[in-house]
Parts: structure tokens; sequence; C-alpha cells
């Protein structure tokens, strides 16, 4: 019964994590969290791509999308990391509600 | 089957984990043992390219950098308390929306009962390296730019 | 084999590579081979045009077959490419001039070159998932150069436009994956034929535009999705605030969609979302326009100024005739021109007077000439007064609206357009030919290297408008030919 229907439990999958990593990025105070939040949407975002591929018979494609997919998303965790143990040194908080200093 | 359920599952508990823990240090580790999971679901999913790299890169480097992160953080800092309190209804939302998803779902995928399946017979190194190649030099330009950001962040100051 | 546009592409990202290792020998080298890769860019990308005109031509041509052949480039890419190199340009000849020596980290104009080079990559795409990659290239490098001064403030502006960008690409994601699922491919061609032949599930393909619809506004600056922008423009370096504003945000959001609204309207039945994009459109107007009055911070006031524009190009867009496309495309160029002179200019203000508070500058005109010059044009512009560039768009984009049907949208974008103008007459008066103030009175102009970017932009603008019939058949009408 579920055999068949394995697209749409893996697209279930898809949006239980899009909504845990949404809400995450709508809690969280911590700039890591947030982070961590990004990350579970990118999960999602994997397990979309390469269960759309085997729906479909190109599980292939689907694939070399994943793997740029990883690589593009590492590169921004690092960043994003690299950005937030800046503001660490600057302001000596990982504290996302210290962070309105730009308001006019 | 019920293994690839419990995968299913197990991915979702930790990403939950992750999401909850106080302990960054914890929710980091949890968020690579979700990562695992995945990996495994990949592997069910006969996609062992992609499996490998989300194991080595997800589950592997990105916990490195986000537990060599926390590191340097001062404990203090990192017990923050969350503001949950003004989306606690959030979740109901998302409940609803998850149960009409599983009912209505179906029309926005085509209808695969009748499709015949493209069987591809070209394997992922020559997919990338030929159809998607314009892919590949988005990654070196990715890495290039990342390369830079860290260099412009940590670099050595005024030469 | 025909690789369409890559090559512009492949050398500023070489140059970008090439520029950390000259910065040890000699900092001028770096400086001049940015400025010469860009160049080159440039006049490589005016010229390209019947090229990309060709392929855009073979494209179209092979619309009804199947499969259809891929996206290799056309005349809208190249105009864009225009646009990206020549702001590029100008936002490195104000950096040359306005940091006397070695300031400058040597990441600087790697980073730029890289942005430019991924800018170039998301317009010369022909596949979303590509486009996606590059959109990221772009992010990153932006990130990097937001932050790049070090200060708390461009750190925040930093990490605010990250934690807005990446739930946008997670949304384009999952729009790739929705197309991929519902056509077997993520490219353009895919999307067209699937659309065009009715292959896949409507809703399907109808919510994976809606999610590209989300995710593009977030990164072009729309409302309500444009939190990030007046904090991250305010808050990076002046000519990168330049850069963000004139092509960043254009590239990165408002191309796709003009894009997307370009296979709409070739295929009958997906009309929701393109009314979806005028009504964020016109809002973006009205929001931006209101929120820019209220500004103290002059960086702060272009910020909403932009939003409000931007939401001239996609109401637009979104309106989908062929005049109304020629509008969109000519004011995505024209306002990238007017931002960039502005950006520019305020950050010489600043240096010269230590403010940006306008309520404090005064009389800036007889101290400031041709700051004060280029200024005036660009404002003027970016109100739409005649025969300047800035009212030639707008004109079209009105009337288009008003001929395609669209008559309440034309009303507000007037009313928004009158009242932008009546506030920056009022603006200008006041700073630049009011009363001199203390803070005006020791302002000395800038150096000529930095005036020569804006003097140019300034220039074009005057050109562009006074021989606006010219231009139109020369850059305009084939760019409109590739968007049907």
């Amino acid at each position: 019964m579920i055999m068949a229907d394995l697209l749409r439990v893996n697209w279930f999958l898809v949006v239980i994590l899009a909504f845990l990593g949404l809400y995450c990025l709508l809690v969280s105070r911590n700039l890591l969290r947030l982070l961590i939040g990004i990350e579970i949407l990118s999960k999602g975002c994997i397990l979309a791509l390469v269960s759309s591929g085997v729906a479909i018979g190109k599980v292939n494609t689907a694939q070399t999308l994943a793997i740029t997919m990883i690589v593009v998303e590492v590169v921004v965790v690092a960043v994003a990391l690299g950005l937030i143990i800046r503001a660490y040194g600057a302001t000596g908080s990982i504290d996302m509600w210290k962070l309105d200093k730009l308001k006019d | 089957m019920s293994l690839y359920l419990l995968l299913l599952v197990a991915l979702v508990l930790f990403s939950l984990l992750a999401v909850v823990f106080r302990n960054m240090l914890l929710a980091a580790i949890s968020l690579g043992v979700a990562s695992v999971a995945l990996t495994l679901i990949l592997f069910a999913l006969s996609a062992p390219w992609a499996a490998t790299f989300e194991l080595s890169v997800c589950a592997g480097l990105i916990t490195v950098l986000f537990v060599s992160a926390v590191s340097m953080i001062r404990k203090e800092e990192l017990f923050l308390k969350e503001g949950r309190a003004r989306f606690a209804l959030l979740p109901f939302f998302f409940l609803l929306f998850g149960i009409g998803f599983w009912f209505f779902g179906d029309r926005f995928a085509v209808a695969l009962r009748g499709m015949p399946t493209l069987g591809e017979q070209v394997g992922v190194g020559i997919l990338l390296w030929s159809v998607r190649s314009h892919d590949l030099l988005g990654q070196l330009c990715i890495i290039l730019a990342g390369v830079l950001a860290i260099k412009a962040f940590f670099g050595r100051g005024r030469d | 084999m025909n690789q369409g546009l890559v090559p512009f592409i492949l050398l500023p990202a070489l140059a970008a590579v090439i520029a950390p290792f000259l910065w040890r020998k000699s900092r001028p080298a770096v400086e001049s081979l940015s400025a010469l890769v860009l160049g080159l860019g440039l006049i490589a990308a005016l010229i390209g045009i019947p090229l990309a005109g060709q392929l855009g031509a073979e494209f179209r041509a092979a619309r009804g077959s199947f499969p259809m052949p891929p996206f290799r480039g056309d005349e809208f890419s190249t105009l864009m490419l225009v646009t990206i190199f020549l702001i590029s340009l100008a936002s490195v000849f104000y950096s040359i001039f306005s940091v006397p020596g070695g300031e400058k980290r040597a990441s600087y104009y790697s980073l730029i070159l890289i942005c430019t080079a991924g800018m170039a990559g998301v317009v010369t795409t022909g596949d979303f998932f590509t486009m996606y990659v590059f959109l990221e290239v772009v992010a990153v490098s932006s990130f990097a150069l937001i932050a790049f001064s070090g200060d708390s403030e461009g750190i925040e502006g930093a990490l605010k436009y990250l934690f807005l960008s990446a739930p946008a690409s997670f949304l384009i994601l999952l729009g790739v994956a929705l197309l991929f699922l519902n056509t077997g491919g993520t490219s353009f061609s895919h999307l067209f034929q699937t659309a065009a032949g009715g292959g896949g599930s409507k809703a399907g393909i109808l919510a994976a535009l809606g999610l590209f619809a989300c995710g593009f506004m977030v990164k072009a600056g729309l409302v309500p999705f444009h939190g990030w922008v007046p904090d991250a423009y305010q808050s990076s370096p002046a000519p990168i605030s330049a850069l963000l504003s004139g092509i960043v945000t254009k590239v990165a959001g408002v191309y796709a969609l003009v894009r997307m609204s370009m296979f709409l309207h070739a295929a009958p039945g997906y009309a929701s979302v393109t009314r979806a994009l005028m009504f964020f459109g016109a809002l973006s107007i009205v929001v931006g326009a209101l929120a820019a009055m209220v500004q103290r911070d002059f960086k702060r006031l272009l910020a909403f100024s932009s939003i409000s524009q931007v939401g001239y190009i996609v109401l637009s867009a979104g309106l989908g005739t062929p005049m109304a496309l020629l509008g969109a495309t000519f004011h995505l160029f024209n306002h990238a021109t007017f931002k960039a002179t502005l950006f520019l200019n305020g950050a010489a203000v600043e240096r010269a007077t230590g403010t940006r508070d306008m309520t404090q500058l005064g009389g800036l005109g007889s101290r400031m000439p041709w700051t004060t010059g280029t200024s005036v044009v660009a404002f003027l512009s970016t109100a739409g007064i005649p025969p300047l560039s800035g009212f030639w768009s707008k004109l079209i984009i009105i009337v288009a609206l008003w001929v395609g049907g669209a008559k309440g949208y034309a009303i507000i974008a007037l009313l928004a357009s009158i009242l932008t103008l009546g506030y920056f007459l009022i603006l200008q008066r006041r700073i630049f030919f009011g009363k001199v103030v203390s803070f005006t009175e020791g302002a000395e102009e800038v150096a000529a290297g930095m005036l020569l970017p804006v003097v140019v932009l300034a220039a074009l603008m005057v050109i562009i408008g006074l021989y606006f019939p010219f231009i139109c058949q020369l850059l305009l009408d084939p760019a409109v030919k590739a968007l049907l």
C-alpha cells in the first residue's frame, strides 16, 4: 500500500522538514540555531529533489542536482558561520535580539 | 518498508531535537545524526552518489564546522532561552496544512501510474560533466567566492 | 560547440583568482586589472548583442519542436550583461579612487569580480537550477562585501540579508524540485514545453511558479519581503551599496521575475501568477514611496526609493504586453544607473561633510558642484522629468498599464510618481541649493577619479533621454523581441 505512494510519503516528509525549518527560523534567538534551521530546510530540499527523481525515473539527474546543491550549501554554511563568529567577535554575543543598531 | 519508515521518523525526530535542545553542542550533534538518517534514506532510494556526498559533507564536514564554531563561543551565550511563546499557535497551523497536504497533495504531481518510466542509462559522472557542466562551473565559482569571503572575514588585516 | 555567453562568466572569475596573487606584487596592478576586465566585458556585451540575437532567434524558432534545444542566451541576457558590467565598473572605479593606497584588503576586488561573474552566470543560463547555483555565488560574495568594513553595522546588515536570502533560495529550490517532478527537467525549455503542451499537472506547475515567485520576490526586495533591504543598503560600504542596489537585487530577483512573465504570457492559463506579481509590484511602489519620505538617513531613503522603483519594473513585467515589457526592461537599466549614481554621490557627500543625516545638510551646491549636478540629474530622472531617460521609461510603463487594461494600477503608478517628484524636489532644494550650514562649510569637491563614473552615468541618462527613439531601435526592440 505504501509502496505505491512512496512519492507522497517522501514529499510529506519534505513538508514536515520545511515547516520545522521555517519554525526554527521564526522563533530562534540564537544565531547558531538559525543556521540549524537553514540546514533543516536544505535537507528537505535534498529529499525533495531525489524523491522527485526517483518518482519519474531520472534518479541520476536528481543525484547530480543533489550533489551540486550539497556543495553550494556547505559553502553557504561555512561563510555564514564565519559571519557569526565575526559578529560574536564584534559584539560579544550571538543573540539575535541584540542586533538592532540599524533602525533609525 | 518498515525500516524505511523508521529512517524517516528518525530524520524528523533528530531534526526536531536539533531545534529544541538548549545545549548547542547537542543540537549540532543531533543535526549530524539526522544527516546520517538522510544518508540511509538516500541509499534506500537508490541514490548512492547523493548519499555519499550527504554523509561526508553534511554529516561530517558541517557537523565539524558547527562544533568548532560552538567551541569558540563562551558557555553562557550558548544557553539562551528561545522566544517561543509568541509562536505557540504556529505548529497547530502546520498540522492542519500537513493533513491537507496528505489528502490533497496528489494534484500537484503528474499522475504517475500510467507513465512509462524513462529509465536512465547514463551514469552520474557523465551526466554531471557533460549535461550539467554549467553547474560545475557554478560550483567552482561558489567555492572561490566562499574562500574569498572567509579570507575577507579573517584575513590578516591591513597590508 | 557553441558555448553561448559563458565566457562572460569565465573572464571575471579568472581575474578574481589571479587578483590575490597580484596584490602582493603591486596594488595598482590589481585595480587596473579589475577595471580592465570589467571594461572589456562591457564592450564585449555591447558588441555581442547581434550574436546573442541570433542565439535567441534560434531558441524562439524551435519553440514548437520537441524536444526543445537548450537556451543559450538572448538579447535580454545581453542587455543585462551590459548593465552588470557597467555598474560593476562604476563601483570599482569609485573604490579605486576613494581609498588612497592600501586600506582595502586583497579580497575586495576579487569579491567584486566573482560577484560579477556570478551575476553573469545568472543571466546567461537557461536552467532554473543553474540559476540557483549562481544566485548563491552572488549571495555569498554579497555577504562578504556588505560586512567588509568589519564594523558591527556591516555585520548586522549582512546577517539580516543572509537570514532572508537563505529561505528564499530554499523556496526556489523547492520550486525546482516540483518543476522537475512535473516536467522531467529543470530548464526553461522544459517549463515552456510542458506548460504550453499541457503535460504535467497544472496545479503542480502553478505551485512551482508560485514558489519561484516568492523566492525571487524576497531576493528582489519587493514588499512584503523587503525587510533586509534598508539595513543591508545602509550598512554596506558605499560602492557596495551602489553595486547592491544597482544590479544585485535586479539580477537576483527582478531578472527571473521578468523571464517568468515572459514564459507565462506565451503559455496561457497561468494568469494568477502574473496578477500576483502585479499586485506586489504596485504594493512596493506605494510602500517604498511613502516610507522613503520619513527617512532621515539618506542611504535608507535611497533604499526605500529602490524598493519603490523595483515595484514599477515588476508591475510592468507582470502585465506582459510588448509595451509593458519594453518599459520594464528599460526601467531596469535606467534604475541601475540612477541608483548607482545616487549612492556613489551620497558616499562622496558623506566623506566631505561627515554626516548622512539629511536634516543637517544644506547648501552643498556651492561647495560640490559636480556632485550636485550629477545628483540632481539622477534625482530628476528617478522622478521622471523629461527629457531624461527616466521620464521615458516611466511614461512607457504608465501608458502600457493604461492601454493594457490595468487602469487602476496606472493611476497608482502615476500618483506615486508625482508624490516622489514633489518630495525629491523639496529635498534637493534644501540639501543642494539651500543655505550653507555648519556641516557643509568645510565640504570640498571630491577627487576627479571618483567623479568619473557618476559623470558618465549622468551623461548616459541625459543622452538616452534625448536620443530616445534611436536607443529604442538599437537596444530595446531587440530586447523585447527576445521577451516574446
